[in-house]
């Protein structure tokens, strides 16, 4: 099973989803009528499994991803070398407005739970640069 | 709340200024007057609630972008008023870690069954079509920490508004049954459940979720290869997922390949320290509150929505409305709905729409008359099978976990 399109440069690639032109045909049969087929759950399992048979075929896709950093700030070179090792910036920017003391706890966990490699002389920076970045009122 | 800069007031709070679906502002002012953002932005209630409307995930409609990576997309409210299943290209998405499989061949996938059981077994998709018979299940998937955005105070995790939910039909096997196949071992404790999901650096846990092995047996959890009568999308667990009816989303395990019987209580890091609510009714605590015993989250808690109106909706004096919504029972069934459009006083009982049984969605209707002019408030809760109903304040934790509260909306009527 192959991996792919993590760490990817270019944003917004398109994706496809490969099917064989058949399935996509029987898939087009089915789909739409979820409230149907709601009602209909005495039909007969071979007839259901033949038709479930024909939607197993591979699936490869491509996820979208993130071009956005850190904005620019005292602080912004450790954010964009260690958050974005695991997860957008964005998950980071739409939190609500919070203490450096709160945010210190939340790095000590991505490093304590999840294994983040920074190291605890770059913690206080890093919270103080969040703390700064996202204040009431600003970034909504 | 909040309110849009470039939303009038006769717009509703979470109105698409320029959703794919041609309704929103762009489309009166031209393209042109827009930025050239993917699919439109749209204002949640809460402080730094913009969020981008995106359809550049695969086999996904339109969403809001909540993370790009791992993906975190959360369903338009207006969804949930087109019919009692969420489509699955606007069902929600929430994963934990970065490294998702992008190619899936099934003719290679095998789900494995081992630990504490007589004989280990390796499961292709064609043994799970054939050799089991088929079960299938509507209920509501939603996440621990939906409707997280309106927690006050505010908490950090993922900043949902109410769409980190949806409701679908759910096909494919009892657990128990595949269980059963395996041979559970008779000092059997728990069961854990595996995706193909990993995290980037060796030292991040394995995303893994437990349940007590009586539960796993109990002939209602199964194993999904099919949502709403077709493949599950990638991001929703193709090809396989597990399905906890009126249990919390976090057990529902994607991209489903392993399951290990254990013979003492789960000790990893998802089970056993994440996902965990203080052990008091309604996971409430003050934000003060210290040394609360905490346990993992588990059943769901009855919840009811308007979705015909939204917040701030313009209606006219006089006009009779037949105002609609859905509601869930959480772990059993909703046995009523109930409308207030006086502040609480006094509750009607609304109509309720078909029953795809207890862990479905069920919509709800109520007409409703407004004779003056203003602004009026409506509420909706649900009482469920087992009588328990929705808190009249927010219930509080640290997690923005298991928001119930009475939702209430105000129409201004003219």
């Amino acid at each position: 099973m192959s991996i792919g399109s993590i760490h990817r440069d270019s944003g917004l690639r398109r994706y496809a989803v490969m099917r064989t032109i058949p399935v996509a045909l029987a898939g087009l049969l089915v789909v739409g009528a979820p409230h149907l087929r709601a009602e209909n759950t005495g039909s007969s399992p071979e007839k259901t499994a033949k038709q479930s048979d024909a939607h197993w075929s591979k699936v490869s896709v491509e996820l979208p991803t993130s071009l956005t950093p850190f904005p620019a700030g005292e602080g912004a070179v450790i954010a964009n070398a260690q958050c974005l090792i695991c997860h957008s910036a964005g998950m980071v920017l739409r939190q609500p407005a919070r203490t450096q003391e709160q945010w210190k706890e939340t790095i000590n966990k991505m490093r304590s739970a999840y294994g983040a490699p920074l190291p605890a002389e770059q913690v206080d920076a890093l919270a103080a640069y969040l703390s700064r970045l996202i204040s009431d009122g600003k970034g909504s | 709340m909040k309110r849009s800069v470039a939303n009038p007031a006769s717009l509703p709070r979470r109105h698409f200024l320029a959703g794919a679906s041609g309704l929103g502002l762009a489309g009166l002012l031209g393209a042109s007057s827009w930025p050239a953002w993917a699919g439109g932005l749209i204002e949640l209630p809460f402080a730094n609630g913009r969020r981008e409307l995106v359809t550049n995930f695969p086999q996904k409609g339109a969403m809001i972008l909540q993370r790009t990576r791992p993906p975190l997309l959360e369903t338009p409210f207006e969804v949930f008023d087109q019919g009692v299943f969420t489509p699955n290209d606007r069902f929600y998405v929430r994963w934990h870690l970065p490294n998702i499989p992008t190619s899936i061949d099934p003719a290679n996938f095998r789900l494995k069954v081992r630990g504490q059981v007589r004989q280990p077994i390796s499961l292709t998709l064609h043994d799970l079509l054939h050799d089991f018979p088929p079960f299938e299940i509507a209920a509501v998937n939603q996440c621990s920490g939906n409707s997280r955005g309106l927690f006050s105070p505010r908490v950090t995790g993922g900043q949902w508004d109410n769409g980190a939910m949806g409701n679908a039909l759910w096909r494919g096997v009892r657990l128990k049954d595949v269980l059963d196949r395996a041979g559970v071992g008779a000092g059997a404790v728990q069961v854990r459940f595996k995706g193909l999901d990993t995290g980037v650096l060796p030292q991040t846990p394995d995303f893994m979720k437990s349940l007590a092995v009586d539960h796993a047996r109990d002939g209602e959890v199964m194993i999904a290869y099919e949502m709403n009568g077709e493949p599950l999308p990638l991001l929703n667990g193709f090809p396989l997922r597990l399905v906890v009816p009126g249990w919390y989303a976090t057990y529902w395990v994607k991209m489903l390949e392993d399951i290990e019987v254990l013979d003492k209580p789960d000790d990893n890091y998802w089970t056993s320290k994440a996902y965990l609510i203080p052990d008091t009714p309604g996971a409430n605590v003050t934000p003060e509150q210290k040394g609360v015993k905490m346990v993992p989250i588990n059943r769901m808690v009855p919840r009811s929505f308007f979705t015909s109106l939204t917040d701030g909706a313009a209606v006219g004096r006089g006009q009779t409305l037949n105002v609609r919504g859905i509601a869930f029972g959480g772990d059993t069934g909703v046995a009523k709905v109930l409308v207030s459009a006086d502040q609480g006083r006094r509750w009607q009982e609304a109509l309720l729409g078909a029953n795809y049984g207890k862990y479905s969605f069920r919509q709800w209707e109520f007409p409703l008359r407004f004779a003056t002019a203003g602004r009026q408030r409506l509420m909706v809760k649900t009482v469920n099978a087992a009588g328990v109903t929705q808190p009249d304040r927010p219930n509080w934790n640290g997690g923005g976990f298991m928001r119930n509260v009475i939702e209430s909306i105000a129409v201004e009527v003219s």
